[in-house]
């Protein structure tokens, strides 16, 4: 039930939570991370209890019963609301709100499953991976598009657990194949104990993280930063999977912690960065970004993780020295691969790419997402569209775009190629679509097995990049 | 009743088959064999390498517990 109705006017308004909660769920500390990054726009906190929260009381039943000291069995919820919520019941305020956050009793990181809106974060600019969500508040249905966010409780769960279970609770939302797995089912994920027993946990390894992942029903990837002798690719592998929409754990052994990458902040002009930066024939789009969007588990939801380290925060991208991207089971081509064939479309002549300078923007999609924004494209050619609508693809595609500068800042590509997300590593033929301005060449590999060269009668213009993968505002 | 249907794409009337291997495609085939292939050589090393060092990287329990969140 709804216990209290707090109104925010101020930061300070805040510290009447202290009234009905006590310190054991919600701790100084916790409250002054509130005031500091939520929304000014929030204006009614709801206050739920008492609150059964399934991930909490996995933890409950698989550890803190078995404690000498007792611990209660419910939690507190707090709902956040850009409007004064007057009524008892708050029907018809959908639109108003913000998102969750449970408060769990465990008096050290009580701040349990976590689900905020980005627009609850004070002046968040980016794009993110959004599952939509659905809270009850007595009775009532809200609906919040977020990524979903937990604190580590240092017993159970440490930092990689979080970030493991903030993964799969997004993909477990947003995807049917994937099964919901609790906090304790996470942690008790590593059957081999070999290293020592799970719980209380003493930390993970990279590979008992891709242990985890597997268990959920993922194919994880491992990546790390010393086996490349560039680290400049390295972060270029990282960065297609962000823009491929995967979130992914990221791992920083000097400051022995690990976050999960979720999305992108905002897009530079290519036109104005490219000005004072030397660019190179093919420049990653990764290099008009200057932080990525991060879950750090000590902290509310979407902090920044900047290229180079500033002020007020802790980490860094350089502190990114390995990541585990958990994959799904036909996206066998990986990043790494696709980063480094590319460019012989373009210095063969199988195409004819003017020499002059381009963004590239290389990412994973499904070709039912893909084909779905596609058909809906009226600034793209008609053969060009209807070839790519016909042509059998896998379910998951590599794409690679090219745009003149001028072209990527008004969001528009030049080229776009389509390469078979299951094709083998070696394969001199692993495209589905190619094309530049004269011609496109289409590789059926499902049924007949024929390359194909189409000549179109009219020179190609620019058309406008796919934008599907991850969800972005205030841009 | 295995029949296959024999499927045509709207491109097809007006496009040409490419043989794959010939003067069409030499010239990709071989940059394809000088400087991408050696190159996923190295990726395939990297790739078996970055399994066995990631039980050798360990991330600890961080938490700002000074904090006292």
């Amino acid at each position: 039930m709804i216990v209290e109705k707090i109104y925010i006017k101020v930061a300070d308004d805040y510290d009447k939570l202290f009234k009905v909660i006590p310190e054991y769920y919600l701790s100084r500390q916790l409250v002054s991370e509130i005031k500091q990054k939520l929304s000014k726009n929030i204006r009614t906190v709801l206050v739920e209890y008492p609150y059964v929260d399934k991930d909490y009381r996995s933890t409950y039943y698989g550890f803190y019963a078995k404690r000498h000291r007792s611990y209660s069995k419910f939690c507190y919820r707090l709902h956040f609301f850009d409007q004064i919520v007057k009524k008892y019941f708050p029907v018809g305020m959908d639109n108003s709100y913000l998102g969750s956050i449970v408060l769990r009793p465990t008096n050290v990181a009580s701040m349990g499953r976590t689900l905020l809106s980005p627009a609850a974060i004070n002046d968040f600019q980016g794009y993110i991976c959004e599952a939509l969500f659905e809270n009850n508040i007595i009775g009532v249905p809200f609906k919040i598009n977020t990524f979903p966010h937990i604190m580590q409780d240092t017993d159970v769960t440490v930092c990689a657990h979080a970030v493991c279970w903030m993964i799969a609770r997004y993909y477990s939302e947003k995807y049917s194949v994937y099964p919901e797995r609790l906090l304790y089912d996470i942690a008790d994920a590593v059957k081999d104990v070999s290293r020592g027993r799970n719980i209380p946990s003493r930390g993970l390894t990279l590979g008992q993280i891709s242990e985890v992942l597997t268990s959920i029903g993922f194919y994880p990837e491992i990546f790390v930063r010393e086996l490349y002798p560039d680290h400049d690719f390295f972060y270029d592998i990282l960065y297609a999977y962000v823009e491929s929409g995967i979130p992914l754990v990221a791992g920083m052994r000097k400051k022995e912690h690990a976050v999960a990458i979720i999305g992108h902040g905002p897009v530079s002009l290519a036109k104005t960065k490219f000005k004072t930066v030397q660019g190179m024939r093919f420049n990653n789009s990764r290099r008009l970004i200057d932080s990525l969007i991060i879950n750090n588990d000590n902290e509310l939801p979407f902090s920044s993780l900047r290229n180079s380290i500033s002020d007020n925060e802790k980490y860094c991208l350089e502190d990114v020295d390995a990541f585990v991207v958990p994959l799904y089971e036909k996206m066998y081509l990986n990043a790494e691969n696709v980063l480094n064939f590319y460019h012989g479309f373009v210095y063969s002549d199988l195409l004819n790419i003017p020499e002059r300078n381009y963004v590239s923007r290389i990412y994973m999609t499904s070709s039912r997402s893909y084909k779905r924004e596609l058909i809906c494209d009226k600034s793209i050619n008609i053969d060009m569209l209807k070839a790519q609508i016909e042509l059998p693809m896998p379910k998951f595609i590599w794409i690679i775009e090219l745009s003149c500068y001028e072209n990527y800042d008004s969001r528009k590509a030049d080229y776009r190629w389509i390469i078979d997300g299951t094709a083998n590593q070696y394969e001199k033929y692993p495209f589905l679509f190619l094309h530049d301005s004269e011609k496109m060449i289409l590789y059926d590999r499902a049924l007949a097995g024929k390359l194909y060269s189409y000549t179109f009668p009219e020179s190609l213009g620019p058309y406008k990049i796919y934008m599907s993968n991850l969800k972005g505002e205030n841009l | 009743m295995n029949k296959e249907i024999d499927i045509k794409y709207s491109f097809e009337k007006k496009a040409k088959v490419m043989e794959m291997g010939s003067e069409d495609t030499k010239q990709y085939e071989e940059y394809f064999d000088k400087n991408i292939l050696p190159e996923i050589r190295e990726i395939e090393r990297r790739k078996a390498l970055a399994r066995e060092e990631a039980y050798k990287i360990r991330i600890s329990a961080c938490l700002s517990i000074s904090k006292k969140v």
